[in-house]
């Protein structure tokens, strides 16, 4: 009885692992993948739900993290370009998906920062998962009409690890122009900089 | 141990494509990591990102397996080369130092770069287990498109891989077995050892002694080592920096010289760490004893200093790239003093990335003036305050001036800064000058797109010196930097490397044990510059760059600290900068 149990018991984990194996390679998330919907709470302990956002013409969430100067320099970027989309309809978010980050850190962080944008929290990582998040500052492009998803990358390529230069590729805006004008994303995956987040039930390589 | 294994193997069979757990198999992300070649130069994984293709061959000395696979891939790396391709070697074998693989390289008459991965991490994670055995990684994704032999039985697996990739179609054949001679590895073993590492006892106190001067409330590091959640939480982006050498930040070359200021981990400390995290950061139990860490920390680590200068405020603003501060402040002072130790009080601590304080402004090449009139001290974030070996010291002279170079970083909320200089008086004038050789060249144009210009400046000392400390200076296009002691019995020393030079971190290296240079010893310094697209800081590569104050323009800089060895019967003049 007890071995069957323990058979059971690794045949489960196997399983678990299984399910985080596929998330990591065949089953991820990718341009022109569906995007599931969720509710999670923000910083402040408001609850939103994704696909109550079915109005609106694009949705553009970014990972985020406390403590990462990337993202922290990003910020500040993907207002200003909310700004600019403030007329067509664009939602942005933004979305935490570590297991370190309680909401009052956030919370914190996100006042000493000014971020002035609504934070998920992602605690148990499902979406991060999901989406198969692997720094901060990635940027998910969604058509709310479809929930598809349309651009993962950085908002631009004007920042690296302690470095910084004029920017050359517009990724996010580029992607947006092109939802706004029913186009083709033409350049929908671009691999990102910013702080690894650790995701201990995704398999790893090493 | 053995249970766990099959365990592993069990689940890469149920559901990924090949291979265990714990090696890369096509289709598996190759994390970034950064390793010196057989020359002390610096190589990057993903610095690669322009290429088509990267093929990495394990290589060992002494194994036939391995100098025919480097004879393959050198036959093709001509043709491949031009269409984007980049062909590396990687060492993982504990017994191959830089010197004997130079030595095999040269004997070989190959051409391929052999990567030193002494602490053995990288060929860890790539899975080698046999020198001989090639990976093809697609810089696009960073994943593995190829895994085995060379070629086998008149089959050309790496040539067909990469046409594949080439031509933008799938790899035929993406899995091998590669014969060839076994790579020791004592650690690829111990998994289940790693996972016992102790965090209370061996991490936590680690990360406390390299890390938390600056990763502390108030520290210029962006987050705190404030407890084991956050540690677990930036575990593999702790990985990811210290595989890749942006952390610790200390840039020296471990094969040349040792420094009395050496910030990085110790090669044994590195492999613990990594291991610790890549067996899934364990808490084990006991204290947390980051959750301890002291939260006073001396305002003055050397006490009360003589004289506090005061730099002006500066307003840091939240984002963007600010030029380096140049000013100058008067020395209050109707006497002339003798300095022994220098420190700084940053106001903004995580702001402040570094300042150079000199006495009259800094040297420029052809400056006559006394150099004693030069370089004082350079803050960078974590540093010691700078204490001037008893028996020399810095003159100030009363209505001299001081000047500052000082350079602030963004980090998304605007700030303040006013930081403090605090100067230590000597009770008497001592026995040496502490003096400055400036090293510097001017007349650069470093050509526009362009991944390594290299150019140099060499300082002649007339006289017998003991050096202390060695400082390379550039800008954004900085990429590597060297000092070169020629002797006049002509033999040369290395004595230091920088190969990977870091504009961010404005770092002296400080020698442990000064050295002595004869009479007629010449200094060569060389900076290397990467005005290419792929020199992420890089704000214009189409651009020929000059010499300027500036960090969009660029400098070759060297600055060493040292004093006459026979006492200075008139310390007055010193030797002239370098032409």
């Amino acid at each position: 009885m007890i071995r069957r149990m323990m058979i059971r018991a690794r045949y489960m984990q196997v399983l678990v692992l299984c399910a985080a194996c596929g998330a990591a390679s065949a089953g991820v998330l990718a341009p022109g993948g569906h995007v599931a919907d969720f509710t999670l709470k923000d910083q402040t302990g408001a609850a939103h739900q994704l696909y109550a956002l079915s109005g609106k013409r694009a949705v553009v969430i970014m990972t985020q993290s406390n403590g990462c100067p990337i993202v922290r320099l990003a910020v500040p970027a993907l207002r200003e370009i909310r700004e600019r989309y403030r007329s067509q309809d664009v939602e942005f978010l933004l979305l935490n998906p570590t297991l370190q980050d309680t909401g009052d850190a956030v919370q914190h962080e996100a006042e000493e920062f000014g971020f002035g944008m609504t934070i998920l929290l992602d605690r148990t990582q499902q979406v991060g998962e999901a989406w198969g998040v692997n720094r901060t500052a990635e940027v998910f492009v969604i058509d709310p009409k479809t929930w598809t998803l349309l651009y993962h990358g950085p908002i631009d390529d004007r920042l690296n690890y302690e470095s910084q230069r004029p920017v050359h590729h517009p990724y996010l805006t580029d992607a947006l122009d092109a939802v706004l004008a029913n186009k083709p994303v033409a350049v929908a995956t671009v691999v990102s900089p910013g702080c690894l987040i650790n995701f201990p039930h995704r398999k790893r390589s090493y | 141990m053995t249970d766990l294994r099959h365990f592993g193997l069990g689940v890469a069979a149920l559901c990924c494509v090949s291979g265990s757990v714990f090696a890369l198999s096509p289709g598996d992300v190759v994390d970034d990591f950064r390793l010196n070649d057989e020359n002390g130069q610096s190589h990057e994984l993903y610095y690669l990102s322009d290429m088509k293709a990267v093929v990495l061959l394990a290589a060992g000395n002494g194994c036939a397996a391995s100098r025919a696979a480097a004879k393959a891939l050198d036959a093709l790396r001509a043709h491949y080369q031009a269409q984007g391709v980049e062909f590396l070697a990687i060492d993982s074998n504990l017994k191959d130092t830089p010197e004997s693989i130079a030595k095999e390289v040269k004997a070989d008459g190959a051409n391929l770069p052999v990567l030193t991965d002494e602490l053995q991490l990288i060929g860890e994670s790539l899975g080698f287990a046999r020198n001989g055995e090639v990976l093809i990684v697609n810089p696009q994704d960073w994943k593995v498109i190829y895994r085995g032999a060379a070629e086998k039985g008149g089959n050309h697996y790496v040539a067909a891989a990469l046409d594949a990739t080439l031509a933008g179609a799938p790899v035929k054949v993406s899995h091998t077995d590669a014969a060839g001679c076994d790579i020791v590895m004592p650690e690829r073993d111990r998994r289940s050892a790693h996972a016992k590492i102790s965090y209370e006892k061996t991490i936590a106190p680690m990360l406390s002694t390299h890390c938390v001067a600056c990763h502390r409330e108030g520290g210029i590091a962006p987050w705190q080592m404030s407890n084991y959640d956050l540690v677990r939480g930036f575990s593999p982006m702790i990985r990811e920096v210290v595989r890749t050498k942006r952390m610790p930040p200390w840039h020296a070359d471990p094969h040349y010289g040792v420094f009395s200021n050496d910030r990085s981990l110790t090669a044994e400390e590195t492999k613990t760490l990594v291991h610790w995290i890549e067996a899934g950061s364990p808490r084990g139990g006991g204290a947390d004893p980051l959750t301890e860490v002291k939260k006073d920390w001396p305002v003055w680590a050397l006490g009360t200093p003589d004289l506090v200068v005061n730099l002006p405020k500066f307003d840091v603003p939240a984002t963007g790239v600010i030029p380096y501060q140049m000013w100058t402040v008067d020395n209050p002072l109707d006497h002339d003093v003798w300095v022994r130790a220098v420190d700084f009080l940053p106001g903004a601590r995580s702001n402040l990335h570094h300042i150079i304080a000199t006495i009259g402004g800094e040297m420029a090449p052809g400056d006559k003036r006394d150099n004693t009139d030069g370089s004082l001290a350079d803050y960078v974030p974590g540093s010691e305050p700078l204490q001037i070996p008893p028996e020399s010291g810095i003159l100030l002279k009363k209505g001299a001036k001081f000047g500052f170079q000082a350079h602030y970083t963004v980090n998304g909320k605007p700030v303040s800064d006013v930081t403090q200089m605090g100067l230590y008086f000597m009770d008497k004038p001592p026995q040496y000058r502490y003096r400055a050789a400036i090293m510097a060249n001017p007349r650069i144009k470093i050509p526009a797109n362009t991944k390594a210009y290299t150019n140099d400046a060499v300082y002649k000392f007339d006289r017998e010196v003991l050096v202390y400390s060695l400082h390379p200076h550039a800008h954004f296009r900085g990429a590597a930097a060297e000092f070169v002691a020629q002797y006049p019995d002509g033999h040369e020393e290395v004595l230091l490397n920088v190969p990977r030079y870091e504009f961010n971190w404005q770092t002296t290296y400080v020698l442990k044990a000064p050295i002595v240079l004869p009479a007629g010893t010449a200094v060569k310094y060389s900076m290397t510059y990467d005005n290419s697209t792929q020199n992420k800081a890089n704000p214009d590569p189409n651009r020929e760059v000059p010499w300027g104050q500036q960090t969009w323009d660029e400098m070759l800089f060297g600055v060493i600290r040292f004093r006459y060895l026979a006492l200075d019967a008139n310390p007055t003049r010193t030797a002239q900068t370098s032409p």
